[in-house]
Protein backbone atom coordinates (compact mmCIF):
# COMPACT_ATOMS: atom_id res chain seq x y z
CA UNK A 1 0.00 0.00 0.00
CA UNK A 2 3.05 2.28 0.44
CA UNK A 3 3.41 2.85 -3.28
CA UNK A 4 -0.17 4.15 -3.44
CA UNK A 5 0.46 6.59 -0.59
CA UNK A 6 3.80 7.70 -2.12
CA UNK A 7 2.13 8.14 -5.53
CA UNK A 8 -0.62 10.15 -3.92
CA UNK A 9 1.89 12.49 -2.24
CA UNK A 10 3.88 12.86 -5.50
CA UNK A 11 0.61 13.52 -7.36
CA UNK A 12 -0.30 16.33 -4.97
CA UNK A 13 3.17 17.86 -5.47
CA UNK A 14 2.75 17.62 -9.25
CA UNK A 15 -0.62 19.32 -9.05
CA UNK A 16 0.75 21.99 -6.75
CA UNK A 17 3.68 22.77 -9.05
CA UNK A 18 1.36 22.96 -12.09
CA UNK A 19 3.65 20.58 -13.97
CA UNK A 20 3.81 21.59 -17.68
CA UNK A 21 3.27 18.04 -18.99
CA UNK A 22 0.33 17.52 -16.69
CA UNK A 23 -1.27 20.82 -17.76
CA UNK A 24 -0.87 19.97 -21.47
CA UNK A 25 -2.49 16.57 -20.99
CA UNK A 26 -5.41 18.08 -19.08
CA UNK A 27 -5.88 20.82 -21.68
CA UNK A 28 -5.84 18.32 -24.58
CA UNK A 29 -8.38 16.16 -22.76
CA UNK A 30 -10.69 19.09 -22.03
CA UNK A 31 -10.41 20.44 -25.58
CA UNK A 32 -11.14 17.10 -27.25
CA UNK A 33 -13.95 16.11 -24.85
CA UNK A 34 -15.64 19.53 -24.96
CA UNK A 35 -15.53 19.57 -28.78
CA UNK A 36 -17.02 16.10 -29.11
CA UNK A 37 -19.70 16.84 -26.48
CA UNK A 38 -20.64 20.07 -28.26
CA UNK A 39 -20.88 18.41 -31.68
CA UNK A 40 -22.77 15.39 -30.31
CA UNK A 41 -25.20 17.73 -28.51
CA UNK A 42 -25.83 19.69 -31.70
CA UNK A 43 -26.69 16.41 -33.44
CA UNK A 44 -28.25 14.42 -30.61
CA UNK A 45 -30.57 16.98 -29.01
CA UNK A 46 -32.47 17.94 -32.20
CA UNK A 47 -32.52 14.26 -33.26
CA UNK A 48 -33.87 13.16 -29.87
CA UNK A 49 -36.40 15.95 -29.94
CA UNK A 50 -37.61 15.03 -33.43
CA UNK A 51 -37.86 11.33 -32.54
CA UNK A 52 -39.75 12.00 -29.29
CA UNK A 53 -41.99 14.72 -30.70
CA UNK A 54 -43.08 13.13 -33.98
CA UNK A 55 -44.86 9.94 -34.87
CA UNK A 56 -43.35 8.13 -37.84
CA UNK A 57 -43.10 4.57 -39.13
CA UNK A 58 -40.11 2.80 -37.59
CA UNK A 59 -39.98 5.01 -34.50
CA UNK A 60 -39.78 2.09 -32.08
CA UNK A 61 -37.07 0.28 -34.01
CA UNK A 62 -35.09 3.56 -34.23
CA UNK A 63 -35.22 3.88 -30.43
CA UNK A 64 -34.26 0.22 -30.02
CA UNK A 65 -31.25 0.69 -32.32
CA UNK A 66 -30.18 3.82 -30.41
CA UNK A 67 -30.48 1.96 -27.11
CA UNK A 68 -28.35 -0.85 -28.55
CA UNK A 69 -25.71 1.66 -29.63
CA UNK A 70 -25.34 2.72 -25.99
CA UNK A 71 -23.45 -0.51 -25.43
CA UNK A 72 -21.04 0.10 -28.31
CA UNK A 73 -17.47 -0.64 -27.10
CA UNK A 74 -14.96 2.17 -27.62
CA UNK A 75 -12.49 -0.21 -29.30
CA UNK A 76 -15.15 -1.19 -31.85
CA UNK A 77 -15.68 2.49 -32.69
CA UNK A 78 -11.91 2.96 -32.83
CA UNK A 79 -11.60 0.10 -35.29
CA UNK A 80 -14.55 1.31 -37.38
CA UNK A 81 -13.28 4.90 -37.65
CA UNK A 82 -9.74 3.63 -38.27
CA UNK A 83 -11.00 1.74 -41.33
CA UNK A 84 -12.20 5.03 -42.81
CA UNK A 85 -9.37 7.38 -41.86
CA UNK A 86 -6.29 5.14 -42.14
CA UNK A 87 -4.10 5.65 -45.23
CA UNK A 88 -6.02 2.92 -47.07
CA UNK A 89 -9.44 4.25 -46.00
CA UNK A 90 -11.64 6.53 -48.10
CA UNK A 91 -10.81 9.51 -45.88
CA UNK A 92 -7.11 8.59 -45.80
CA UNK A 93 -6.02 11.61 -47.90
CA UNK A 94 -7.42 13.92 -45.19
CA UNK A 95 -4.61 12.80 -42.85
CA UNK A 96 -6.87 12.54 -39.85
CA UNK A 97 -5.38 9.51 -38.15
CA UNK A 98 -3.48 10.24 -34.92
CA UNK A 99 -4.89 13.76 -34.65
CA UNK A 100 -7.24 15.33 -32.12
CA UNK A 101 -9.88 15.52 -34.89
CA UNK A 102 -9.80 11.73 -35.20
CA UNK A 103 -10.46 11.37 -31.47
CA UNK A 104 -13.33 13.85 -31.71
CA UNK A 105 -14.91 11.90 -34.62
CA UNK A 106 -14.75 8.65 -32.64
CA UNK A 107 -16.06 10.23 -29.46
CA UNK A 108 -18.96 11.89 -31.29
CA UNK A 109 -20.00 8.46 -32.61
CA UNK A 110 -19.74 7.13 -29.05
CA UNK A 111 -21.95 9.75 -27.41
CA UNK A 112 -24.52 10.75 -30.05
CA UNK A 113 -26.67 7.74 -29.00
CA UNK A 114 -26.32 8.81 -25.33
CA UNK A 115 -27.42 12.40 -25.97
CA UNK A 116 -30.22 11.26 -28.29
CA UNK A 117 -31.68 8.57 -26.02
CA UNK A 118 -31.45 10.76 -22.89
CA UNK A 119 -33.17 13.57 -24.81
CA UNK A 120 -35.91 11.20 -26.00
CA UNK A 121 -36.41 10.03 -22.40
CA UNK A 122 -36.49 13.62 -21.09
CA UNK A 123 -38.99 14.80 -23.73
CA UNK A 124 -41.19 11.70 -23.45
CA UNK A 125 -41.57 12.24 -19.71
CA UNK A 126 -43.02 15.72 -20.24
CA UNK A 127 -46.77 15.80 -19.61
CA UNK A 128 -48.70 16.17 -22.90
CA UNK A 129 -50.75 18.93 -21.29
CA UNK A 130 -47.75 21.27 -21.71
CA UNK A 131 -48.01 20.82 -25.48
CA UNK A 132 -51.78 21.28 -25.48
CA UNK A 133 -51.58 24.34 -23.18
CA UNK A 134 -49.00 26.04 -25.39
CA UNK A 135 -51.00 25.25 -28.54
CA UNK A 136 -54.35 26.39 -27.17
CA UNK A 137 -52.73 29.66 -26.08
CA UNK A 138 -51.83 30.26 -29.71
CA UNK A 139 -48.23 29.05 -29.89
CA UNK A 140 -46.80 27.97 -33.22
CA UNK A 141 -45.21 24.54 -33.60
CA UNK A 142 -41.77 26.05 -32.94
CA UNK A 143 -42.98 27.98 -29.87
CA UNK A 144 -44.61 24.78 -28.56
CA UNK A 145 -41.33 22.93 -29.09
CA UNK A 146 -39.50 25.64 -27.11
CA UNK A 147 -41.98 25.20 -24.21
CA UNK A 148 -41.38 21.45 -24.16
CA UNK A 149 -37.62 21.94 -24.43
CA UNK A 150 -37.75 24.32 -21.48
CA UNK A 151 -39.71 21.86 -19.36
CA UNK A 152 -37.27 19.07 -20.26
CA UNK A 153 -34.12 21.16 -19.77
CA UNK A 154 -32.79 19.32 -16.72
CA UNK A 155 -33.05 15.95 -18.46
CA UNK A 156 -31.28 17.36 -21.51
CA UNK A 157 -28.57 18.96 -19.37
CA UNK A 158 -28.11 15.59 -17.66
CA UNK A 159 -27.65 14.05 -21.12
CA UNK A 160 -24.89 16.53 -21.93
CA UNK A 161 -23.13 16.00 -18.59
CA UNK A 162 -23.36 12.20 -18.84
CA UNK A 163 -21.92 12.37 -22.36
CA UNK A 164 -19.04 14.60 -21.30
CA UNK A 165 -18.33 12.22 -18.43
CA UNK A 166 -18.31 9.30 -20.87
CA UNK A 167 -15.84 10.86 -23.31
CA UNK A 168 -13.45 12.35 -20.80
CA UNK A 169 -13.12 8.94 -19.15
CA UNK A 170 -12.85 6.78 -22.28
CA UNK A 171 -9.50 5.34 -23.35
CA UNK A 172 -10.10 3.03 -26.37
CA UNK A 173 -10.90 5.68 -28.99
CA UNK A 174 -8.25 8.12 -27.77
CA UNK A 175 -5.59 5.42 -27.85
CA UNK A 176 -6.54 3.87 -31.22
CA UNK A 177 -7.29 7.05 -33.16
CA UNK A 178 -5.12 9.55 -31.30
CA UNK A 179 -2.06 7.40 -30.85
CA UNK A 180 -1.13 8.91 -27.47
CA UNK A 181 1.36 11.39 -28.99
CA UNK A 182 2.89 13.54 -26.22
CA UNK A 183 1.70 17.13 -26.37
CA UNK A 184 -0.75 16.46 -29.22
CA UNK A 185 -3.11 13.58 -28.62
CA UNK A 186 -2.15 12.41 -25.13
CA UNK A 187 -5.28 12.63 -23.02
CA UNK A 188 -5.67 12.01 -19.29
CA UNK A 189 -6.81 8.42 -19.75
CA UNK A 190 -4.18 7.43 -22.34
CA UNK A 191 -1.49 9.05 -20.19
CA UNK A 192 -2.73 7.11 -17.16
CA UNK A 193 -2.57 3.85 -19.12
CA UNK A 194 0.96 4.69 -20.29
CA UNK A 195 2.19 5.65 -16.84
CA UNK A 196 0.72 2.43 -15.45
CA UNK A 197 2.64 0.44 -18.09
CA UNK A 198 5.82 2.23 -17.07
CA UNK A 199 5.18 1.61 -13.41
CA UNK A 200 5.13 5.40 -12.76
CA UNK A 201 2.10 6.00 -10.68
CA UNK A 202 2.54 9.62 -9.58
CA UNK A 203 1.32 11.20 -12.83
CA UNK A 204 -1.38 8.54 -13.22
CA UNK A 205 -2.73 9.24 -9.73
CA UNK A 206 -2.54 13.02 -10.32
CA UNK A 207 -4.53 12.63 -13.52
CA UNK A 208 -7.02 10.38 -11.76
CA UNK A 209 -7.51 13.06 -9.11
CA UNK A 210 -8.06 15.70 -11.80
CA UNK A 211 -10.57 13.46 -13.62
CA UNK A 212 -12.56 12.99 -10.43
CA UNK A 213 -12.35 16.71 -9.65
CA UNK A 214 -13.70 17.61 -13.11
CA UNK A 215 -16.56 15.16 -12.66
CA UNK A 216 -17.29 16.59 -9.19
CA UNK A 217 -17.18 20.18 -10.48
CA UNK A 218 -19.58 19.31 -13.32
CA UNK A 219 -22.06 17.77 -10.93
CA UNK A 220 -21.79 20.75 -8.59
CA UNK A 221 -22.52 23.04 -11.54
CA UNK A 222 -25.50 20.86 -12.54
CA UNK A 223 -26.90 20.97 -9.00
CA UNK A 224 -26.39 24.72 -8.86
CA UNK A 225 -28.29 25.19 -12.13
CA UNK A 226 -31.13 22.96 -10.92
CA UNK A 227 -31.43 24.89 -7.68
CA UNK A 228 -31.20 28.28 -9.35
CA UNK A 229 -33.69 27.73 -12.18
CA UNK A 230 -36.31 25.58 -10.47
CA UNK A 231 -38.88 28.30 -9.78
CA UNK B 1 -74.18 30.03 -35.18
CA UNK B 2 -70.64 29.96 -33.83
CA UNK B 3 -70.04 26.23 -34.31
CA UNK B 4 -71.86 23.90 -36.69
CA UNK B 5 -70.70 20.32 -36.60
CA UNK B 6 -71.82 17.54 -38.96
CA UNK B 7 -71.03 13.80 -38.95
CA UNK B 8 -68.01 14.26 -36.69
CA UNK B 9 -66.09 11.13 -35.75
CA UNK B 10 -62.78 10.45 -34.07
CA UNK B 11 -61.34 6.95 -34.25
CA UNK B 12 -58.25 5.68 -32.40
CA UNK B 13 -57.25 2.30 -33.85
CA UNK B 14 -60.46 0.29 -33.87
CA UNK B 15 -62.13 2.42 -31.22
CA UNK B 16 -64.61 5.11 -32.18
CA UNK B 17 -64.38 7.65 -29.35
CA UNK B 18 -66.59 10.33 -30.90
CA UNK B 19 -69.61 10.10 -33.17
CA UNK B 20 -71.77 13.21 -33.50
CA UNK B 21 -74.23 13.54 -36.38
CA UNK B 22 -75.08 17.19 -35.73
CA UNK B 23 -74.26 19.87 -33.18
CA UNK B 24 -74.85 23.62 -33.23
CA UNK B 25 -73.49 26.09 -30.68
CA UNK B 26 -74.77 29.65 -30.60
CA UNK B 27 -72.69 32.78 -30.14
CA UNK B 28 -72.63 34.35 -26.67
CA UNK B 29 -74.11 31.34 -24.88
CA UNK B 30 -72.69 29.35 -21.99
CA UNK B 31 -73.00 25.64 -22.77
CA UNK B 32 -72.65 22.64 -20.50
CA UNK B 33 -71.55 19.26 -21.77
CA UNK B 34 -72.70 16.19 -19.86
CA UNK B 35 -71.89 12.55 -20.45
CA UNK B 36 -70.56 9.42 -18.78
CA UNK B 37 -66.84 8.59 -18.61
CA UNK B 38 -65.38 7.76 -22.00
CA UNK B 39 -68.26 9.29 -23.96
CA UNK B 40 -65.90 11.70 -25.75
CA UNK B 41 -66.47 15.01 -23.92
CA UNK B 42 -62.77 15.91 -23.83
CA UNK B 43 -62.29 14.72 -27.42
CA UNK B 44 -65.15 16.95 -28.57
CA UNK B 45 -63.79 19.97 -26.66
CA UNK B 46 -60.27 19.39 -28.01
CA UNK B 47 -61.71 19.13 -31.54
CA UNK B 48 -63.72 22.32 -31.11
CA UNK B 49 -60.57 24.02 -29.74
CA UNK B 50 -58.76 22.95 -32.92
CA UNK B 51 -56.23 20.91 -30.94
CA UNK B 52 -57.34 17.62 -32.46
CA UNK B 53 -58.13 16.74 -36.05
CA UNK B 54 -61.33 14.66 -36.44
CA UNK B 55 -61.19 11.43 -38.41
CA UNK B 56 -64.20 12.43 -40.49
CA UNK B 57 -66.81 15.16 -40.48
CA UNK B 58 -67.19 18.85 -41.00
CA UNK B 59 -66.80 21.79 -38.64
CA UNK B 60 -68.05 25.24 -39.56
CA UNK B 61 -66.71 27.94 -37.24
CA UNK B 62 -68.19 31.43 -37.49
CA UNK B 63 -69.58 30.63 -40.96
CA UNK B 64 -66.14 29.41 -42.14
CA UNK B 65 -65.60 25.79 -43.01
CA UNK B 66 -62.56 24.60 -41.05
CA UNK B 67 -59.71 23.18 -43.11
CA UNK B 68 -57.37 21.17 -40.91
CA UNK B 69 -54.03 22.49 -42.14
CA UNK B 70 -51.62 23.42 -39.32
CA UNK B 71 -51.33 27.08 -40.41
CA UNK B 72 -55.08 27.55 -40.46
CA UNK B 73 -55.53 25.75 -37.15
CA UNK B 74 -52.93 28.01 -35.52
CA UNK B 75 -54.96 31.04 -36.61
CA UNK B 76 -58.19 29.56 -35.24
CA UNK B 77 -56.54 28.57 -31.96
CA UNK B 78 -55.92 32.26 -31.30
CA UNK B 79 -59.72 32.70 -31.15
CA UNK B 80 -60.64 29.60 -29.13
CA UNK B 81 -58.81 28.83 -25.88
CA UNK B 82 -59.36 25.68 -23.87
CA UNK B 83 -58.95 25.58 -20.07
CA UNK B 84 -58.64 22.03 -18.85
CA UNK B 85 -60.29 20.58 -15.77
CA UNK B 86 -56.84 19.91 -14.33
CA UNK B 87 -54.69 22.54 -16.01
CA UNK B 88 -50.93 22.44 -16.02
CA UNK B 89 -48.88 25.59 -15.61
CA UNK B 90 -45.45 26.13 -17.14
CA UNK B 91 -42.49 25.83 -14.74
CA UNK B 92 -42.13 29.54 -14.11
CA UNK B 93 -43.98 32.27 -12.21
CA UNK B 94 -47.74 32.81 -12.34
CA UNK B 95 -47.10 36.16 -14.07
CA UNK B 96 -45.06 34.58 -16.85
CA UNK B 97 -47.71 31.90 -17.34
CA UNK B 98 -50.33 34.58 -17.99
CA UNK B 99 -47.85 36.43 -20.19
CA UNK B 100 -47.29 33.44 -22.51
CA UNK B 101 -50.34 33.88 -24.77
CA UNK B 102 -49.69 37.61 -25.07
CA UNK B 103 -46.04 37.07 -25.93
CA UNK B 104 -46.83 34.66 -28.76
CA UNK B 105 -49.32 37.26 -30.06
CA UNK B 106 -46.49 39.82 -29.95
CA UNK B 107 -48.39 42.21 -27.67
CA UNK B 108 -46.09 45.13 -26.65
CA UNK B 109 -44.54 44.79 -23.18
CA UNK B 110 -46.30 47.78 -21.62
CA UNK B 111 -49.73 46.64 -22.81
CA UNK B 112 -48.90 43.09 -21.78
CA UNK B 113 -48.24 44.15 -18.21
CA UNK B 114 -51.52 46.08 -18.01
CA UNK B 115 -53.53 43.11 -19.33
CA UNK B 116 -51.79 40.62 -17.01
CA UNK B 117 -52.47 42.70 -13.92
CA UNK B 118 -56.08 43.20 -15.04
CA UNK B 119 -56.80 39.50 -15.47
CA UNK B 120 -54.93 38.60 -12.28
CA UNK B 121 -57.21 41.06 -10.48
CA UNK B 122 -60.21 39.46 -12.15
CA UNK B 123 -59.36 36.06 -10.66
CA UNK B 124 -58.13 37.59 -7.37
CA UNK B 125 -54.58 36.33 -7.88
CA UNK B 126 -52.60 39.57 -8.18
CA UNK B 127 -50.75 38.87 -4.93
CA UNK B 128 -49.52 35.60 -6.42
CA UNK B 129 -48.06 37.16 -9.59
CA UNK B 130 -44.47 36.34 -8.63
CA UNK B 131 -45.29 33.01 -7.01
CA UNK B 132 -43.86 29.84 -8.47
CA UNK B 133 -46.65 28.26 -10.54
CA UNK B 134 -45.85 24.77 -9.27
CA UNK B 135 -46.25 25.81 -5.64
CA UNK B 136 -49.85 26.96 -6.11
CA UNK B 137 -52.78 24.91 -4.81
CA UNK B 138 -55.22 23.17 -7.17
CA UNK B 139 -57.74 26.01 -7.01
CA UNK B 140 -55.08 28.69 -7.45
CA UNK B 141 -53.69 26.79 -10.44
CA UNK B 142 -57.15 26.76 -12.01
CA UNK B 143 -57.55 30.49 -11.45
CA UNK B 144 -54.17 31.24 -13.07
CA UNK B 145 -55.13 28.98 -15.99
CA UNK B 146 -58.38 30.94 -16.41
CA UNK B 147 -56.45 34.24 -16.21
CA UNK B 148 -53.99 32.88 -18.79
CA UNK B 149 -56.88 32.15 -21.14
CA UNK B 150 -58.67 35.46 -20.46
CA UNK B 151 -55.49 37.43 -21.16
CA UNK B 152 -55.63 36.20 -24.77
CA UNK B 153 -59.09 37.82 -25.19
CA UNK B 154 -60.44 34.76 -27.01
CA UNK B 155 -63.85 34.69 -28.69
CA UNK B 156 -64.54 31.29 -27.13
CA UNK B 157 -63.34 29.70 -23.87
Amino acid sequence: MDFLFDSFVSAILLLKSLDAELCTIVLVSLKVSSSSTLIASLIGIPAGFAIAFREFPGKRITITILNTLLALPTVAIGLFVYAFISRRGIFGPLDLLYTQKAIVIGQVILIVPIVTTFTIAAISRIDDRYRKSAMTLGATTLQTAVVIFREARFGILAAIIASFGRVIAEVGISMMLGGNAKGFTRTMTTAMALEYDKGEFALAVALGLILLSISFALNLFFNYLQGRTRV
Amino acid sequence: MLFEVKNLTKIYGNRKVLDISELCLEKGKVCGLLGPNGSGKTTLLETLSFLLRPTTGEIVYDSRKVGFSETLLQELRREVVMVEQQPILFTTSAYKNVEFGLKVRKVPKKRRKRIILEVLDLVAMRDFADASAHKLSGGETQRIAIARALACSPRVI
